[in-house]
């Protein structure tokens, strides 16, 4: 297994920068996530890692070892690709045997390594088929195998489910992260969906035109998003972002609404902004609270009962901001209503740089909620205690 | 890629209706739910197709059918004005008089031979006839020659200009091929400076008729040697083909995703290896057209030969018409030569066609 080093990695097409210079250090055993959306440069990364795309600039290194120039065969690493890339004219067993034979293993290593990783995805009835016969959740089941088969250093997924139906990618996604804890292999996985990157991912790289927004555990970018990108993107609906002005410890919302800024962040921003000034306020709908006593008015917009829970669209004088509500609740359209928010889960935004204010003693208590988060997430995927 | 996705998609979601259990794994077919019907309507119109495209077939087929007569037709059947459907089969004489050279015996010579050897082939076969002055005993395809009152000489050259044919076009449609799929897989592959305008000057090649430019070619082949050679032939069928065959294979590789090979260079081949495991294997349709196509331009090609060779790599068709001016013209051997030329080719297409349905469409190997 492997660490990957990028320094300085930077990728251009002609004049256009699909990856600006970028940093990045995966370390061993971990499932790193490459999370944007289309045209972020998250698969040029990727392939950058893979030896099939050139870099324009930087190194990389695969375990202190400078691969930037070398050929995508002698950097023992595998790849998993988004269409599967199964070759048509092979068999699923012959598929799984290919790159084994390019090592020029003897026949009877092939036939045992290729059975035992098929037992372990459960796909020895399928050996004899080819990708053609294949259901699509099959398909990239063999293109797991023929990426394990070679016990590479580095796995490198590229949407390896995104071509999948709803389904088969719910299972999938539970037996990638099996494999993952399994095979406790350092991996590299794209994706544009966040819910799939918070599910597998132990630290998520946000990009987006080409920029690396965030590095962080998934429960930092959704809790602590450094850049307005990574508020909106993360989440769906996204946090929510509403502008106002700053004066003397409160924050003018549009529609006339006066909010009190907890006390800790008031130190925060004063520092960063004086005593005055435009500032963007941002939480995550399960952070907003129907109380009579709110110190927030808006009209309801809209309401959506989403099944477990209902989401209120309310008004801020035409700004809308999404609220999770519980699901016995309703309004009719056009009723007022007072709302809190959650001290604890209130961030704020420089309008002008795009970047989050932090709190002086930022971190702590977000260790705690992480490492708790991820127990529940493994347990919940993988059915087990581990 | 878009093709690539529109494709996987499809089949997927098809899959997910029918086949495909809720965690994606296959269930078993239990029943069939195919729809045998067709409607009144499908059928007249199958039909009427059906008819068109038969009628078609048989009027392209009108000149092979004559031909085919005329191979098997005596020399005065041949001629016959108005021409004969129905006649008396001569299966072997136009066969004997292709691959021979004969004289017409004088009448004061021909007298010479018993009468039972001039009577019918088979009949001077059995009584062993003989040259009357030397003694020596007759041949099979002597006694053939001697029932229309003629003497062979000696072989033509017929087979010997056939084997040419042979040689040039079945090297330069290899010659064309593998070049051409090396250079369409760059074409396809690789960017390059002004590529569309490289590939544009390829294709070129093909604006100018062939007689135009034989003039030419015919200088610099004097220049360098390579007139009525038959590695001057092979070149210049090899170039004239390049620029079909570069286009044709380009196209076809176009149509495999990249990630096949990618995958394999990922998984520790190089890119040459892969080029032979996976774009090879994946492109045997466009191959396949290619191949005849170029043959059949190769194997048919007539004005370069008939200003380039002479005697040593003259090809068949060059040599063909030239049958005509030699005394009496001999429709029938004509006949027997063009239908012996059309096998070759029409074997290979026949042995090719399971790919070629498939490559003239250019529908190339969507999953």
């Amino acid at each position: 297994m492997a660490t990957i080093e990028l320094r300085q990695v930077e990728k251009k097409f002609g004049d256009l920068h699909a990856v600006k210079p970028m940093d990045l250090t995966i370390n061993d055993g971990e499932f790193m996530v490459l999370l944007g959306p289309s045209g972020c440069g998250k698969t040029t990364t990727l392939r950058m890692i893979s030896g099939l795309e050139a870099v324009t600039g930087g190194q990389i290194l695969i375990d202190g070892r400078d691969v930037t120039w070398a050929h995508p065969s002698d950097r023992d690493i595998a790849l998993v690709f988004q269409f599967f890339a199964l070759y048509p004219h092979l068999s699923a067993w012959q598929n799984i045997a290919f790159p084994l034979q390019a090592e020029g293993e003897s026949r009877a290593n092939i036939e045992k390594r290729v059975s035992e990783v098929a037992r372990m995805l459960g796909i020895k009835h399928l050996l004899h088929l080819r990708p053609k016969a294949l259901s699509g959740g099959d398909k990239q089941r063999v293109g797991l195998a023929r990426a394990l088969v070679r016990r590479p250093a580095a796995f490198l997924m590229d949407e390896p489910i995104g071509a999948l139906d709803a389904d088969a990618r719910e299972t999938m996604r539970a037996e990638i992260k099996q494999f993952h804890l399994t095979q406790n292999a350092t991996t590299v996985y794209v994706t544009h969906d966040q819910i799939e990157a918070m599910a597998l991912g132990d630290r998520i790289v946000v990009m987006s035109m080409g920029v690396v927004q965030q590095v962080g555990t998934p429960a930092e970018v959704y809790y602590d998003p450094a850049k307005l990108f990574v508020a909106r993107f993360i989440g769906s609906p996204g946090m929510n972002l509403v502008t106002g002005g700053y004066a003397d410890g409160v924050v003018h919302l549009p529609g006339s609404n006066p909010y009190p800024v907890p006390p800790a962040w008031n130190t925060a921003l004063q520092r960063e902004m004086g005593s005055e000034g435009d500032v963007i306020v941002g939480f995550r709908p399960e952070a907003g609270r129907v109380t009579g006593t709110g110190p927030l008015v808006a009209e309801v917009y809209a309401t959506e009962l989403h099944g477990a829970y209902t989401v209120l669209h309310l008004s801020l004088n035409g700004t809308v901001v999404h609220i999770r509500a519980d699901r016995g609740i309703d309004y009719p359209i056009g009723t007022a209503v007072r709302f809190d928010l959650d001290p604890e889960m209130v961030r704020f935004f420089d309008p002008q740089t795009e970047a989050a204010l932090r709190l002086p003693f930022d971190g702590a208590q977000d260790k705690t909620q992480d490492t708790a988060l991820r127990r529940a997430q493994d347990t919940a995927l993988t059915g087990r205690e581990h | 890629m878009a093709r690539l996705r529109r494709a996987q998609t499809s089949t997927s979601s098809a899959e997910s209706s029918s086949r495909v259990d809720k965690i994606g794994r296959r269930a078993p077919i239990v029943h069939s739910v195919r729809v045998d019907k067709v409607s009144r309507g499908a059928q007249i119109l199958r039909f009427i197709r059906a008819t068109v495209v038969v009628v078609i077939t048989l009027i392209m087929l009108i000149p092979v059918f004559w031909m085919v007569l005329t191979t098997f037709k005596s020399h005065p059947d041949a001629i016959a004005v108005p021409p004969k459907v129905f006649f008396k089969p001569r299966l072997v004489d136009s066969f004997v008089f292709l691959v021979t050279d004969r004289f017409l015996l004088p009448r004061g010579k021909l007298a010479q031979y018993p009468d039972e050897c001039k009577e019918s082939w088979t009949e001077c076969v059995r009584n062993k006839c003989s040259e009357p002055r030397s003694g020596k005993e007759l041949a099979w395809y002597e006694c053939v020659a001697l029932e229309s009152g003629q003497l062979v000489t000696g072989p033509g050259k017929y087979g010997e200009y056939v084997i040419n044919s042979l040689i040039i076009a079945g090297c330069s449609t290899a010659a064309a091929v593998v070049l051409g799929l090396l250079s369409g897989y760059a074409y396809s592959r690789f960017d390059m400076p002004v590529k569309d305008f490289q590939l544009f000057f390829i294709l070129s090649q093909r604006f100018l008729p062939a007689v135009v430019i034989t003039i030419p070619i015919f200088l610099m082949y004097k220049d360098l040697h390579l007139q009525d050679t038959h590695l001057g032939m092979i070149i210049l069928y090899t170039v004239v083909n390049l620029s079909l065959s570069v286009w044709l294979l380009r196209s076809f590789i176009d149509e495999i995703p990249r990630e096949y090979e990618e995958a394999a260079m990922v998984d520790g081949y190089t890119r040459l290896q892969a080029i032979r495991k996976i774009v090879l294997p994946n492109a045997l349709t466009g191959i396949a057209a290619t191949t005849v196509f170029c043959l059949i331009f190769a194997w048919n090609e007539y004005a370069f030969a008939l200003m380039l060779t002479s005697d040593v790599a003259r090809t068949a068709p060059a040599f063909i018409p030239t049958m005509i001016g030699r005394g009496v013209v001999e429709w029938t051997s004509i006949a027997a030569g063009s239908l012996v030329f059309l096998i070759p080719v029409v074997i290979v297409t026949f042995a090719l066609r399971k790919y070629l349905l498939r490559g003239v469409t250019f529908g190339a190997i969507r999953q």
